[in-house]
């Protein structure tokens, strides 16, 4: 069967298809908040400053700052990437006498980067359901950089923690894990 | 045979977006608009798995844009796509919108008979947004949720594609078909994995007055990386680090002279890095 051809090409010109090549390369995206009405997962306050931030004075970490804050390294532990994630590296605990702390992640750390990473300490061994603070979980804020040292402080409960964590907090994943052996 | 092989062309093309295996004549074009939408409650990990969104599921809608016009006779082809609008969705967390990315390109057609052959090199612009900001004053988790969700990948790629087409069928079979395969190397930049793409796809349509107007489009498409993604930057929203064997289907109906609607779905048998749910697409062309 023969068939005819339908359509017989217009002479177009190129200009006519509308390009928009010419536009500023990288429009900007417009963001919205829908958590109006969620329950915030709360950042531990723990003298974290408004960019997340821990606050100045941690590069002294672990001396004698006149007694008030004492830190003694209280456990060490490996990191390792979860969920199909890669994560290497040290990390440290630090307790203070008032049970506060802070955790010292070593100059070897690094990990995949994810989008909106955040370091979570936790007594538990997963974060199943997310962070749940009433489990034992705290999410001490944005992680800083995705290698190389970095401080995180803890305002409480340093004692009991088992756990730090990498974690996405938009997406609810486990990037990287490391669990904290105490010191002996 | 060359007349019902444009026929089905005509009817084809504008229902299989990239259907550059047939470039086109001098001042011929087409053009495309699409809406594309998915909505997931889990995603597919750098190592395959999923994992389910616990504080809300994920939304994307695109509006998606597609073009090609002849410049020479069979041999340059220009073709223009991208999104024109995208708007990704974390329930109960936060949303972003804007312009996405664009890709331009150039085919050629190398052979026509006794099968089509084409090649062409294509170009993707960073017109998106690949890291949002949830502006000042807000929080560190809205700053968190802003930066999870791009509009674009932030880097200029370059595709190397090859495609075949043959159609064949009609006479004293009652249908027409086409198949469609096409094969490209992705060189990406800004640390992210080359990738390798590939395409066959197969239409049928019915060789009989009135129900010529429909066309059934069967595909199978697949993007795999050719590194480790887990060792670099990860986004989940289909942008960056991905790999993907996908089937899919799509109807199409010629509605007026030369505009045709159609509504297709295409889902993931492997995935990395991708949300875990079907896309579906609701398109209108126009062939000049």
């Amino acid at each position: 069967m023969r068939l005819e051809v339908v359509y017989a090409p217009r002479a177009v010109k190129p200009s006519s298809l509308v390009v928009v090549g010419f536009l500023v390369a990288g429009c900007e995206a417009r963001f919205e908040s829908l958590s109006a009405g969620s329950p915030p997962v709360a950042i531990a306050d723990a003298g974290v400053s408004d960019s997340g931030m821990p606050d100045a004075g941690l590069s002294d970490a672990g001396q004698d700052d006149g007694g008030a804050n004492e830190s003694v390294e209280f456990s060490q532990g490996t990191w390792e990437g979860r969920s199909g994630y890669r994560a290497s590296g040290s990390v440290s605990l630090w307790r203070a006498p008032d049970d506060s702390g802070f955790v010292q992640f070593g100059d070897d750390f690094e990990a995949t980067s994810v989008p909106g990473p955040f370091v979570v300490v936790s007594t538990r061994d997963s974060l199943s359901g997310g962070v749940q603070s009433n489990l034992g979980d705290q999410l001490l804020g944005p992680l800083q950089s995705i290698a190389g040292s970095q401080t995180y402080q803890i305002p409480t409960g340093a004692a009991s923690l088992r756990y730090a964590w990498v974690y996405c907090q938009p997406f609810t994943v486990e990037v990287a894990r490391a669990a904290l052996i105490e010191v002996p | 045979m060359r007349s019902a092989t444009l026929l089905l062309i005509a009817t084809v093309v504008p229902c299989s977006v990239n259907a550059q295996a047939w470039t086109r004549d001098a001042g011929s074009a087409y053009v495309q608009f699409s809406h594309l939408y998915l909505r997931a409650s889990s995603f597919y990990g750098p190592d395959g798995n999923t994992f389910g969104l616990l504080r809300g599921d994920y939304v994307q809608h695109v509006v998606g844009f597609y073009g090609e016009v002849g410049l020479v006779d069979r041999w340059l082809m220009m073709t223009l796509e991208g999104e024109l609008f995208r708007r990704n969705i974390l329930k109960n967390q936060g949303a972003t919108a804007g312009f996405g990315d664009l890709r331009a390109g150039l085919w050629t057609g190398l052979v026509e008979k006794p099968f089509r052959l084409s090649a062409g090199v294509l170009v993707g612009l960073p017109t998106g947004d690949p890291t949002p900001t949830a502006g000042q004053g807000a929080t560190p988790e809205e700053q968190a949720v802003a930066r999870s969700l791009p509009t674009g990948d932030g880097e200029v790629d370059v595709h190397l594609r090859v495609a075949v087409g043959h159609s064949f069928g009609g006479g004293k079979w009652p249908l027409q078909h086409y198949v469609l395969g096409e094969l490209g190397y992705a060189i990406r930049n800004d640390g992210l994995t080359d990738q390798i793409i590939y395409r066959t796809e197969f239409g049928t349509r019915v060789d009989r007055a009135g129900w010529d107007r429909l066309l059934l489009i069967l595909r199978l498409s697949g993007t795999q990386l050719l590194g480790d993604p887990s060792l670099a930057g990860q986004t989940f929203s289909g942008l960056g680090e991905f790999a993907v064997l996908s089937p899919g289907a799509e109807l199409a109906v010629r509605v007026w002279d030369r505009m045709h609607l159609s509504a297709g779905a295409a889902g993931a048998l492997v995935a990395k890095n991708l949300p875990a749910s079907p896309q579906f697409k609701f398109g209108i062309s126009w062939e000049y």
